[in-house]
């Protein structure tokens, strides 16, 4: 593997704090939702940023990112045009391999633990599979990506804790509710620790859980961001994750 | 000009290595190129018993750097005896284990199996850990314990040793005149610098285990500086580290007194680095116009 050199080739802005970048990437082949690119941004930052795939194809790649510090402060003044480079896809995307037209599958996720739903309700949806999505925002202001999951065919459910949008409420009251329905098989979630803390406290059918984890190395040498398992043991958010047996991990 | 350099232990087609905990035991590296193009490779330090490490968060990036709280987590000897050197073998390259302890009797049995193994063709001593409790650094920062500890564990090992020191001191001749006298075959400088990093928001210390070490670019000055002092007190082989991610950087270790380097924090975000500069490095030297070959024979 190599790292790839990256061109921009579309920043938009979709809420006051989050950004949706596009990526030519000639080298790149593809991916599985769930899995990241390491982005370098240079100059005086001494480590790589990883961002999870929301979107891509052969030679296109696209990341949503939170403004939060100053590297990704830096990053929303990227133009058209401007190269950086990185490493992708990496990472252990989400087990998909097993699912068939019979399950019937949710999607949980809250902030920028949105997009890698997005990849993966994408890749579902075109094997004909039936996904309802459960997203959730602190307000109206800070929704994306609704529509994009609607195009897809989906069954979304937002709720924003005032109800101001959607539903009231957290996206656990959206996961309550469907365990009272009974209808769905397996869950995956990405979005904040305490959302998924939640998630995981509430469904104990299959599900998955992505999660994110400070970085130094990206591909497993560096043990930056182990994450404790149940079992006493702990695995690599960055190579034996970002994607995990939702129980298996003690959040 | 052949960039290959000897050792005690260690014969290296080129000069340049990974840092130990920079690079694992090899194995995720491996998928990103031949490690046979490494000139030797620095393990993760290796304690008798298997270590989880420090919770996290572990690493917390700085300016033109990193502070990382690992806590030496590894598999243990016997793990690493069985799997990860076995693995590191298959290739044609010295192996320099390092090892850490958190009583000398510690470093003792890790030294004296690694040596008898034959899985490791030298060992580097951490004695300045700065993240754990009796990590090496209770050792590492006394002149007297560094050559009591080294002359103890020369006395069980098989292959040549190498001390690695601590900037965290007073005296850096000091540490290395004592390694010296233990009988150290070689010195490693420099480990990281303990410093820390406060979350705005909470008032806290970012890592969870409050102080890390500081690496990157940002300790290359220090780094030579010691190099560069430790290389007129003693006349044992130095490898030297710290901040390197070019080859112009290496040739100011080189310039600086090193024999050879180790480079760490640039692999994160270039896996090839060690390969890279190793491919620029002739160029460097020749066109600094500054004679290496004088330099490779003294202290070898």
């Amino acid at each position: 593997m190599r790292k790839h050199t990256l061109t921009v080739t579309s920043q938009r802005q979709l809420t006051d704090t989050v950004f949706e970048l596009e990526l030519e990437a000639p080298q790149f082949e593809g991916f599985t939702p769930g899995q990241f690119a390491f982005l370098d941004l240079g100059g005086s930052y001494s480590l790589a940023r990883p961002f999870s795939i929301a979107d891509g194809s052969k030679g296109m790649c696209t990341i949503v990112y939170k403004r939060v510090g100053a590297g990704t402060e830096a990053m929303t003044s990227l133009q058209l045009g401007a190269k950086l480079t990185g490493m992708l896809p990496l990472g252990t995307g989400f087990e998909i391999d097993h699912l068939s037209t019979e399950m019937r599958v949710v999607l949980v996720g809250g902030g920028v633990g949105i997009p890698p739903l997005f990849a993966l309700a994408k890749v579902l949806r075109g094997r004909g599979i039936d996904v309802c999505v459960v997203i959730g925002f602190a307000t109206t202001s800070e929704r994306f990506y609704e529509a994009r999951f609607v195009e897809l065919g989906c069954d979304v459910r937002v709720y924003t804790n005032e109800g101001s949008y959607g539903r009231k409420g957290l996206v656990t009251d959206g996961v309550t509710a469907l365990l009272q329905e009974d209808a769905h098989d397996v869950l995956y979630t990405c979005g904040p620790h305490g959302m998924m803390k939640a998630v995981q406290a509430l469904w104990k059918k299959e599900g998955y859980a992505a999660l994110e984890g400070r970085m130094a190395c990206g591909i497993g040498a560096c043990l930056s961001c182990v994450q404790p398992l149940h079992d006493g043991d702990s695995k690599r958010i960055c190579c034996d994750g970002p994607a995990f047996a939702l129980q298996e991990v003690a959040l | 000009m052949s960039l290959a350099v000897n050792l005690p232990g260690l014969n290296m087609k080129n000069p340049l290595m990974p840092a130990s905990g920079c690079f694992g035991f090899g194995e995720d590296y491996a998928k990103w190129f031949d490690l046979n193009e490494l000139g030797a490779i620095a393990t993760k330090a290796i304690t008798v018993e298997k270590r989880t490490g420090n919770a996290t968060p572990r690493t917390v990036e700085t300016p033109h750097g990193m502070l990382n709280a690992i806590g030496l987590q590894n598999p243990g000897l016997a793990v690493i005896l069985q799997k990860k050197l076995p693995f590191l073998r298959q290739y044609d390259i010295p192996i320099l284990a390092n090892v850490a302890g958190s009583t000398e009797e510690d470093y003792e049995t890790v030294v004296k199996a690694l040596s008898e193994s034959g899985l490791c063709d030298a060992i580097e001593v951490n004695i300045s850990c700065p993240n754990v409790k009796e990590g090496g650094i209770a050792f590492g920062q006394d002149a007297h314990k560094i050559e009591e500890l080294t002359r103890r564990l020369k006395q069980v090992s098989r292959v040549p040793l190498y001390m690695k020191l601590s900037p965290n001191v007073t005296s850096i001749v000091d540490c290395a005149k004592a390694a010296v006298a233990g009988g150290a075959d070689g010195l490693s400088l420099i480990n990281t610098l303990v410093g820390m990093r406060f979350s705005p928001t909470t008032g806290t210390p970012i890592l969870a285990n409050g102080v890390g070490g500081l690496s990157g670019g940002a300790i290359l000055p220090v780094a030579l500086r010691m190099v560069y002092e430790v290389r007129n007190a003693v006349n044992v082989p130095i490898i030297g580290m710290g901040g390197i991610d070019k080859s112009a950087d290496v040739l100011e270790f080189l310039q600086a007194g090193a024999d050879a380097v180790a480079v760490g924090t640039a692999h994160f975000k270039q896996p090839t680095i060690c390969v890279d500069i190793a491919n620029e490095l002739e160029e460097t030297i020749t066109g600094s116009g500054w004679a290496w070959n004088k330099r490779q024979e003294v202290g070898v």
